[in-house]
């Protein structure tokens, strides 16, 4: 009994110095960072934001360390609350999330100059833990984005916006897919692509009269299985090798093509977890004859049964990859950022897959392209060979970075997971195990991870990631 | 054959080597039982037309079977197939699946998520108030009607008590595999019964019993792994039940009246191994899955009364009514504070039955002829949440389906005996349906008692079943898809033909040796298969399309001598199937396949130690089936696929002190440590094309485990 009596007041002890040790332990639970990585200045005063991961146990200070090029404080800029010996302490109360200093531009970049502020975390007075980004660069001149956390709204499960993403400078650019049918390329080559995000289809017909009648054609129609490779564009984003041949300088070449529009996005929003981009109404049918007018093109066009045609001119325009037509709005419509600010695509896709032997058109829903004809280019990398954190400039492959603009593609979602019965069901199912290289028009190189795709509701058309830049 | 023989060396040996003993405990299992399946009245299995085959307490008490499906492992002709991921187990005899075989609990059927005696989770059945279990094979639609197919399974259960106080409290433990520990792994099983005799007349029974298994891990790691590699979760869910039930009896004279009440309570819980990131910019990403649980509860309601009616008539009516519910319960499972959120709970498909079945008899008063007529209604509510099947409308909204069948049928069967020796059994149903066309079965049976215990039996039978939900109201039509059920399917129809010879003979020794050899056929028309109904755009579409057949000899030899009971089986099954892939242009070659199953089981007492010892052995042969595949030129194509061979192992030592008021169980299941078998496609089933399949494996067990009962009876008077 007394040998019992010893060892259960051992274990006492034991407990309360266990206890003793936690209550030492130098390391919080809680986590800082600056909310971005970099920022351009644009206003004079910016305020500049630090989180914490989980609210603040107790009041206390962040310490900040500035590293300054080609500035000087005073000169060039102030802080609120003003740094001391090249440090900035930042107060918060307990209980906050997030606390703000303000970084006070004086003096702008002229053109040439590299003007910056870097600021460092360098200690907090409870012991939280730093995580990246430990550091935040505020740039006086226009300076490449280090890297951010983005949402493109492609506009849920209906996913009626293509988002074009510029990472340079973290801006998107949003367009309704339904908003417009071809597009006429700015480059050397008269080329013509379709939109294939509403799952159009083109076929050559043997006449060159736009006022003969056609007929439908339903073999065109993009559904599980059916459709014609050939009669949508290279899914690769080969522009030498559209549905529509090269636009010839002798009229008599340019055939009548017989389009079929595709579908609209689903009237309503479907089953909670499900995609609806495509799920709509029929576009319709049209007949089309394109002609060079000079350095132009000139577009004949109708609906199917009309027996008279309309006619538009477009124009090249070479700061953009391609001119963009509605041919049910009859009109030109704005889609594309210019050519160099914009590097990858939130869209619906069109893409050409092996079914058994032969090759079809499948469309995809969460789909993401590079923008090939802007020279922006991307490749994956599995985290089984790198990690994300991990992954330098120096790991760059650049053989990797082929001539495709699926290199992304639908690579970073699934729509499959185990089911509770063992078979495979539908549903979202984000790809953790890989990150991207992306390598922008102007030769800034980023790795690019997704962070989701859908709600937690699983509601689909939500993708959201993040990006840093390689060095 | 090598198997065969070396038991049936093992035997001669060991009767060779016997002792005289004196029975103490209950080892010896009668050769000649009472069977009720099927009859017109009780009456012994050697007088029974039908070929009834039983399971006996013994064997379920020496398995330390806590469930149907611990037991039908063993069983010749049967295959438990199970899903270790949802946790349900079904039977599948002949090649058909359980929605062809009916399972009764006494006398009617069991309502299970989606069916009325079909399609029952055999781990949704507790064993702990049974007597026995009676199977007959073949189609058995005259007296137990739709879905009777391959044959039916009728549990009877214990009714009343030996003395004034039965009691019973049972403790078991079971490893998983080599998984166990008493809070997180492993099966943990306690049970209780009591059973009280108020006077001549009035009985009760009452019992619990709770199952808790915990989940096999396998090289899963549990539902608190952080890590997104697929590894989280159980490679088989964990699963915990409660049962309990009640029976109040009375009897005098020649009437009889019971009510019993049965409850089933269920919990599964399914760990999704996705984990899904929440963007938390930027700080790392927190992690949650979308795990599910499934709760069931099953309420069963049976009230039978049988008598004399004008001191003459035999009348048996039971009314009963059944509701199974299980609910789904959605939550996200935050991996760093491990709290639920977003909980929701709906009914994910759910069956309420009244039922009713009735027999009057004993219309002639005469020996030579017994003539029974009968009658059945079912009264079904089904109702299937949109998310447990393919139910949306051309919106692409998730429509829920309910729907009411009923039946009311007729029946009737005569028992001729047109001597000592033959007796002939015609019977009749008539079945009329409110979903479907009206439905007859028919059957006709024959009986021959030759010379020195030799009986002989024939029999025809007739039977159908209905098309389920998935079947009638699947709905999927969209710019990329279309799939559609079909409300005009019609029943399934089934014809079996048996012949078996039995041979029971005492031997001047005092042993007893039993022989049983049968012969069946089976054939099932108009199957239902969804195919490609046109090829562009693709449509698909269930129809009443493919054909099946099967043949069957199965012999089972039983010898008894003084403490060992020794039994032998084997089954050859030749299985043809004509799949027909509609528009592809293509039917499956339909050869009969073969398959070879063997079972044994010893047992052998010493009464000196009040110790049984039990070992029960099943081979399951090759199987073979045709299966779709995509060939080089992407076109459809039948591939051979085969399922490698595996056998079953139980053994278990069953000892007694303290004048049986104290029993202890010690056992291996799965002896050779089975866990999943191959499945070998046939070459050139690449399964290309976009929606492919993908590595093939059958889950069958969790491997050897071990388990201990302890069981306490207290009966006095």
């Amino acid at each position: 009994m007394k040998k019992n009596f010893i060892l259960i007041l051992t274990f006492v002890f034991l407990a309360f110095t266990a206890c003793n040790n936690d209550d030492n332990a130098p390391q919080s639970d809680v986590a800082v960072a600056f909310a971005e990585a970099s920022y351009n200045l644009t206003s004079d005063a910016t305020p500049v934001q630090i989180k914490f991961s989980k609210p603040a146990p107790v009041a206390g200070t962040i310490t900040l360390d500035v590293t300054e090029t080609a500035v000087a404080y005073t000169t060039d800029y102030t802080t609120t609350p003003a740094a001391a010996s090249k440090k900035v302490v930042v107060s918060f109360p307990k209980d906050a999330t997030s606390v703000e200093f303000t970084f006070n531009k004086i003096k702008n970049a002229t053109a040439t100059e590299v003007k910056n502020v870097v600021f460092t975390i360098s200690g907090t007075s409870f012991g939280g833990q730093i995580s990246s980004n430990k550091t935040i660069q505020l740039n006086f001149n226009e300076a490449a984005s280090l890297g951010t956390a983005l949402s493109p709204e492609v506009g849920g499960p209906l996913e009626p916006n293509q988002v074009y993403v510029d990472l340079s400078s973290g801006k998107m650019t949003s367009a309704v897919r339904n908003s417009w049918d071809l597009g006429f390329y700015s480059g050397a080559d008269f080329r013509v692509v379709l939109n294939n995000s509403v799952k159009m289809a083109a076929k050559q017909l043997k006449s060159t009269n736009i006022d003969e009648v056609q007929v439908v054609d339903e073999t065109m129609i993009i559904a599980q299985g059916t459709g014609f490779p050939e009669q949508v564009d290279d899914s690769a984003g080969d522009i030498t090798k559209t549905a529509i041949a090269a636009v010839s300088s002798t009229d008599s070449d340019n055939k009548v093509y017989l389009l079929y529009l595709g579908n609209k996005p689903a009237a309503a929003a479907p089953v909670l977890g499900k995609e609806g981009a495509a799920g709509g109404d029929t576009r319709g049918w049209k007949k089309i004859r394109v002609l060079r007018s000079g350095s132009d093109y000139k577009v004949q066009y109708a609906d199917i049964a009309s027996t008279t045609h309309e006619e538009i001119v477009i124009s090249k325009n070479s700061a953009y990859n391609f001119t963009f037509l509605s041919l049910i709005d009859k009109k030109v419509v704005n889609v594309e950022p210019q050519k160099n600010q914009w590097d990858i695509n939130f869209t619906t896709f069109v893409n050409v897959i092996p079914n058994g032997a032969t090759m079809v058109p499948y469309f995809y829903p969460d789909y993401v392209t590079n923008n090939l004809n802007g020279n922006a280019k991307a490749y994956q990398v599995l985290t089984s060979a790198f990690t994300y954190e991990a992954f330098t400039l120096a790991n760059v492959d650049n053989t990797k970075f082929t001539a495709d603009q699926r290199n992304i593609g639908s690579n970073w979602r699934s729509t499959s997971a185990p089911g509770p019965d063992g078979n495979p069901m539908t549903q979202f199912v984000l790809r953790t195990d890989r990150f991207f290289v992306i390598k922008d028009p102007a030769g800034n190189v980023y790795k690019l991870k997704f962070t989701g795709g859908a709600k937690a509701d699983l509601e689909r058309g939500h993708p959201t990631f993040q990006y840093a830049i390689l060095k | 054959m090598k198997i065969n023989f070396t038991l049936f060396a093992a035997f001669v040996f060991c009767q060779i080597s016997l002792a005289q003993q004196k029975d103490t405990i209950v080892s010896r299992e009668k050769l000649s039982e009472v069977v009720v399946t099927g009859q017109i009245e009780p009456q012994s299995i050697k007088k029974s037309v039908f070929n009834v085959r039983v399971i006996s307490k013994q064997d379920i008490k020496q398995l330390a079977a806590n469930n149907l499906s611990d037991v039908l492992n063993q069983y010749l002709n049967i295959t438990v197939q199970n899903s270790g991921s949802d946790g349900r187990s079904t039977v599948s005899m002949f090649g058909l699946d359980s929605q062809y075989f009916k399972i009764l609990v006494d006398n009617i059927p069991l309502v299970s998520d989606t069916g009325m005696g079909t399609n029952v989770d055999l781990t949704q059945v507790n064993l702990d108030d049974v007597e026995r279990i009676e199977i007959i094979e073949g189609s058995m639609g005259v007296t137990h009607g739709a879905n009777a197919v391959t044959g039916i399974l009728n549990i009877i259960t214990k009714k009343g008590g030996a003395n004034k106080w039965d009691i019973s409290a049972t403790i078991q433990e079971e490893t998983v595999g080599n998984e166990y520990s008493l809070s997180d792994k492993g099966r943990h099983i306690q049970s209780l019964k009591v059973g009280h005799k108020f006077n001549d007349n009035w009985y009760v029974n009452i019992g619990g019993n709770h199952n808790d298994f915990k989940g096999f891990y396998d090289d899963k790691q549990g539902k608190d792994y952080i890590v997104n590699d697929n590894l989280r979760g159980y490679s088989w869910l964990p699963k915990e039940q409660w049962v309990g039930n009640a029976m109040l009896g009375y009897q005098k004279d020649n009437f009889k009246i019971f009510y019993k009440f049965d409850y089933y309570g269920e919990n599964v819980d399914f760990y999704s191994p996705v984990l899904v990131p929440q963007d938390n910019y930027p700080f790392p990403e927190t992690f949650f899955a979308r795990d599910k649980r499934y709760l069931t509860n099953r309420f069963y309601h049976h009230l039978n009364a049988n008598g004399k009616l004008f001191s003459k008539l035999n009348y048996n009516v039971s009314v009963s009514h059944q509701k199974q519910e299980r609910d789904a319960e959605l939550f996200d499972y935050q991996l760093e504070t491990k709290k639920e959120s977003n909980n929701n709970r709906f009914t994910y498909q759910s069956k309420e039955v009244f039922y009713s079945t009735g027999t009057l008899s004993n219309f002639f008063n005469n020996k030579k002829v017994d003539f029974q007529l009968g009658y059945e209604i079912t009264n079904e509510n089904g109702f299937y949440s949109g998310a447990a099947g393919t139910f949306l409308d051309n919106g692409l909204q998730s429509v829920d389906v309910r729907k009411r069948l009923e039946n009311y049928d007729i029946f009737t069967v005569a028992e001729i005996s047109l001597s000592d020796k033959l007796s002939i059994r015609p019977g009749l149903r008539y079945s009329i349906q409110n979903t479907f066309k009206d439905q007859y079965a028919s059957s006709l049976g024959l009986r021959y008692l030759f010379k020195k215990g030799l009986e002989a039996r024939a029999s025809l039978g007739k039977s159908y079943r209905t098309p389920n939900f998935d079947e009638l109201y699947t709905y999927f039509v969209d710019s990329n898809h279309n799939v559609q059920g079909n409300p005009n399917l019609v029943p399934e129809n089934s014809t079996s033909y048996e012949v078996s010879f039995k041979r029971t003979c005492d031997l001047k020794s005092g042993g007893q040796i039993a022989n049983n050899l049968a012969v069946t056929f089976l054939d099932v028309d108009d199957r239902i298969d969804l195919v490609l109904t046109q090829i562009t755009p693709s449509k698909y579409k269930y129809i009443n399309i493919n054909k099946y057949k099967m043949w069957n000899i199965s012999t089972t030899e039983q010898y008894a001598y003084k403490n060992w009971n020794v039994k032998v089986g084997a089954a050859l099954v030749g299985i043809s199937q004509k799949l027909d892939l509609a528009e592809l242009g293509i039917t499956s070659d339909d050869k009969f396949l073969y398959s070879l199953q063997l079972n044994s089981s010893i047992s052998y007492n010493v009464p000196k130690w009040n110790t049984l010892f039990a070992l029960y052995y099943k081979y399951n042969g090759q199987q073979q089936q045709y299966a779709t595949g995509t060939n080089e030129k992407g076109e459809a194509e039948f591939y051979l696929n085969k399922i490698n061979p595996y056998s079953w192992m139980d053994a278990s030592v069953r000892k007694s002190f303290f004048n049986n008021q104290f029993e202890v169980t010690l056992g291996a299941r799965n002896l050779f440590n089975i866990t999943n078998v191959q499945i070998t496609q046939g070459s050139g089933a690449s399964g290309g094309g976009t929606h492919a399949a993908g590595p093939q494996a059958l889950m069958l067990g969790y491997g050897r485990s071990y388990f201990l009962k302890l069981t306490y009876n207290l009966n006095f008077n």
